[in-house]
């Protein structure tokens, strides 16, 4: 497997598995929290707004009801310039409107020039009104400050509403004192913090201790209108509306500690939770990625296997389906091969036999009728001659029949070979000489019959060609575990074309020369000893011949 | 899919995980720091003073209403307000401490003469240039009515009287500025104007109050109040202020004499808003103010046009006496050292 360069298919599922899972279980973490985080920053301070809105509008309409009744009970007084003030009955008919129709709850003064009161409704005590200490104080003096209008004043928690009337040279004090249980009876609150301070922060109606400075004031009021903030170590979202005719800010405060620490540990949570997924993602998906290819990893190693030449394999895959009928027809294709490669390799033994057959049985009828023809002579010049050949022709002939075996001992081809020189010596006499060198150690290896005697048969052939003697010498031996046989002539040598085209010829199957009987060797050799083993052949014009045979050493 | 090219996919794909964990982490780090916005510190005219907040909230309210000048208030003690500064904090306008008390911070204090100079009565005048008269505050005994039987205390002699022994407070001279005024006061009243002659009352005064010496001036009248003591030597707005609020307790002012120091609004130099401190001693000095103060606040106004409508007694009609400035500046030290050894060696 070349794993270097392409990836597996179990690191390929498991990086799907990852990115496939991972991605969109963080997506869909973000998201979740973006969308909690914008949830509850909206819930928190959309209520805090709408509430805001509500108690500026209450405040507002309370505010242009007092101006109102205000308004009504100094025109009374206009009307009827002989009245000092209206009528009681007119004034109580305002106030107890305003205490039905509103609800509000307050105390009512009327004053003159000097303080003197002449009118109380609600709280008889009205320090602040009557004592001349405050002559020129609060809300008495921005009623003189601006006669005719309305004035406002927050003094000491409470809230001052009034009109001065100078009507004949008389100043007519008209005052409502709105304290803050008044303010709590007037408007609908809720649980809500809720402060109302005016633009110094001097606090009219507080239901909270937060935000206070050390003179009681609340403290931020000149944040912007909404905002986030800390406060001794608690969060609050604070909404601030200023109501411009009453110079009151309308605060409304969110204690948003809790759900922030709810939304932190949420965030913390999920925090946790992803990355434990993303753990666990990476560790099973590799056990996954394992279990799940295990089939494909046994496909893979059997067709390396078969590939390198192991056709025992047996392929057992049983995950699914699709991995049985893969295994079951792996398996029926590599018997199906090795039942070919057996065939193959019969049908090449049988071819290679017969072949071995045909070669060894072309005893040259040349050499046949040669030396029959030496010996009908012979039996007329030397008798003793004559029956010397007709032994060792019959010996080679009874050894080219007879033994049916491939291969025999080199001793054994020894004999047939001195036979086939013993004729050789006779026919050629002082023509022919020869010398045989064989390693006694190699006497007992086993050679193919007929392997030795072509060579010589070729350098007889050949040799004499223009000259008179030739000598031949066999030389026989082991190198490494090569057995070497060496057939060395003096004759006339070959051409260089013809050594080139016979050595040419040997790397083909077929032969096609007019030298047979070289290339039948050779080709014999290889046959039965494969490509390695085989022929050599060394040569030069007028020097002699030398053919080299190499065959594995066998005993 | 090629190794290398998978894995650069995973790599860039773990490294857009953690840049999209560390952009959330972050905005929610961002969105959490939100809130931690600090108290928000306004532009205002920032006052020291060592009045109670009660005694300030009001002035301050109607300064505020009338100037739309945001004021803070820093309370704490006279001689502590060098520590303010030195920590960073800016302060406008020194707010009370009596004339022996702020002498060692005079060369702090810039010049300036209130609008209502003119009206003050001429003793309480700003002849120094930087110190406006704020408020007149006599040491007075403070005697606790139900309790005091037929004890009678008209001065200091009375207080050596053995029935009181352990029974009268009085607060370290060294920790309480209206003790110290009360030590000046006995040494030039008992000294019939000679301090040094006044040490020998102090002395057997010490032996009178026996192991009760107390920490500070709101222990001594709050003793009183409560019972604790029948006599204590304290000033005269907490007694009136005390008296107003329904405490049963009667106010002596020494027939061996009365020492009345006034009290001051001291404007800093180098100070930030220096408008806004012109108009806030202004208010302060103002007849307004001033008349509520006397009304409200039981503190003697400085105003000339404003001595007879206190419901304590006039000034003329007590026996007020002066030390000599100089005198008590220079020995502050040394008389409450003096003070201390003569308490403790009554006590061995």
């Amino acid at each position: 497997m070349k794993k270097s360069n392409t990836s597996s298919f179990q690191d390929n599922i498991r990086y799907m598995v990852v990115v496939y899972s991972l991605v969109p279980v963080f997506i869909v973490t973000c998201m979740s929290l973006l969308l909690v985080v914008f949830l509850w920053n909206y819930t928190i301070t959309q209520q805090n707004v709408k509430y805001n809105d509500n108690i500026s509008q209450q405040l507002s309409t309370m505010y242009s009801t007092y101006s109102d009744a205000l308004t009504q009970m100094t025109s009374y007084s206009a009307e009827d310039s002989k009245t000092v003030f209206p009528d009681t009955q007119q004034l109580y008919e305002v106030l107890y409107q305003l205490k039905n129709q509103g609800e509000y709850k307050n105390s009512f003064y009327i004053l003159d020039s000097k303080q003197g009161q002449l009118f109380t409704y609600g709280t008889k005590e009205a320090d602040h009104l009557t004592k001349p200490e405050y002559f020129d104080w609060g809300i008495m003096k921005k009623l003189k400050e601006s006669p005719g209008e309305i004035s406002t004043c927050l003094q000491d928690k409470k809230l001052y509403i009034g009109l001065l009337q100078q009507f004949n040279q008389q100043s007519y004090y008209y005052v409502f004192v709105i304290s803050a249980s008044d303010l709590q009876a007037s408007l609908s609150l809720n649980s809500r913090s809720l402060i109302l301070a005016d633009s110094m922060g001097w606090i009219w109606y507080s239901n909270t201790n937060a935000f206070r400075d050390n003179l009681s004031r609340y403290e931020y009021y000149t944040l912007e209108k909404n905002t986030f903030t800390n406060y001794n170590g608690n969060r609050y979202y604070i909404t601030q509306n200023t109501l411009r005719d009453m110079d009151i800010n309308v605060i409304t405060l969110a204690d948003t500690e809790n759900s922030h620490t709810i939304i932190m540990l949420i965030f913390i949570t999920s925090v946790a939770i992803f990355l434990s997924i993303v753990l666990i993602t990476f560790f099973s998906s590799k056990k996954m990625a394992v279990e799940y290819t295990r089939d494909i990893d046994d496909i893979a190693e059997a067709f390396e296997q078969v590939q390198n030449g192991n056709l025992d394999i047996k392929l057992y895959t049983q995950s699914s389906k699709e991995f049985q009928t893969i295994g079951k027809d792996f398996n029926y294709m590599v018997d199906g091969l090795k039942q070919q490669i057996a065939q193959n390799r019969e049908m090449a033994e049988n071819v290679a036999f017969a072949q071995v057959k045909q070669l060894e049985s072309q005893f040259n009828p040349h050499f046949l009728f040669n030396t029959l023809d030496n010996i009908r002579f012979m039996t007329k010049i030397d008798i003793d001659a004559a029956d010397k050949m007709i032994v060792s022709l019959s010996r080679l002939l009874r050894y080219s029949i007879r033994d049916a075996r491939d291969e025999l001992t080199v001793e054994e081809d020894l004999d047939n070979l001195q036979s086939y020189f013993n004729i050789l010596q006779i026919r050629f006499n002082k023509r022919f000489s020869y010398d045989i060198d064989i390693q006694p150690s190699i006497m007992q290896c086993l050679i193919p019959k007929l392997l030795i005697q072509p060579l010589i048969e070729n350098a007889v052939k050949y040799g004499f060609s223009g000259q008179e003697t030739l000598h031949v010498s066999i030389r026989g031996y082991q190198q490494n575990n090569h057995l070497i046989f060496e057939c060395q002539d003096n004759g006339a040598g070959m051409s260089q074309e013809l050594l080139q085209e016979l050595q040419s010829q040997l790397s083909q199957e077929n032969n096609t020369s007019s030298h047979m009987g070289l290339h039948n060797i050779h080709r014999r050799i290889q046959l039965m000893y494969k490509e390695d083993f085989g022929m050599n052949i060394a040569s030069q014009q007028g020097v002699g011949t030398t053919i080299i045979l190499t065959m594995p050493c066998k005993k | 899919m090629h190794l290398k090219k998978k894995g650069k996919a995973l790599l860039t794909a773990s490294v857009v995980l953690l840049t999209a964990t560390l952009l959330l982490l972050g905005a929610m780090y961002g969105f959490w720091r939100s809130f931690d916005s600090s108290s928000v510190e306004t532009d205002c005219l920032v006052v020291y003073t060592p009045h109670p907040i009660e005694f300030v909230k009001p002035l301050v309210e109607e300064f505020e209403g009338r100037t739309h000048i945001k004021v803070k208030i820093i309370s704490g003690g006279t001689g502590k307000m060098t520590e303010q500064l030195d920590a960073g904090q800016s302060i406008d306008v020194m707010w009370g401490g009596s004339y022996f008390s702020v002498a060692p911070y005079f060369d702090m204090f810039a010049d300036y003469r209130s609008i209502n100079e003119a009206d003050y009565l001429p003793v309480n005048r700003n002849t120094e240039g930087n110190m406006t008269r704020f408020s007149d505050v006599p040491s007075i005994l403070m005697v606790n009515s139900d309790l005091i039987g037929d004890i009678e205390i008209k001065g200091y002699e009375d207080l050596l009287n053995p029935a009181l022994k352990g029974k009268i407070a009085f607060a370290n001279p060294s920790r309480s500025s209206s003790s110290f005024e009360h030590l000046i006061n006995m040494l030039y009243a008992m000294g019939q104007g000679n301090p040094e002659a006044g040490w020998d009352y102090v002395k057997r005064l010490c032996e009178n109050i026996g192991d009760n010496l107390l920490d500070s001036s709101s222990e001594v009248y709050n003793g009183v109040t409560a019972g604790k003591y029948l006599v204590g030597l304290t000033f005269e707005e907490a007694a009136v202020t005390l008296r107003n609020d329904g405490a049963h307790i009667q106010i002596i002012y020494m027939q061996e004499g009365v020492v009345s120091t006034p009290d001051g609004i001291y404007l800093l130099k180098g100070a930030a808003h220096p408008d806004e401190a012109r108009a806030f001693i202004d208010f302060l000095s103002g007849y307004d103010a001033q008349y509520l103060m006397t009304q409200r606040l039981g503190r003697r106004s400085v105003r000339e046009d404003l001595q007879q409508v206190n419901d304590v007694p006039e000034k003329s009609e007590l026996n007020i006496i002066y030390p000599d400035p100089q005198e008590v500046l220079q020995n502050r030290e040394d008389w409450i050292t003096r003070f201390s050894e003569i308490y403790k060696g009554g006590l061995s």
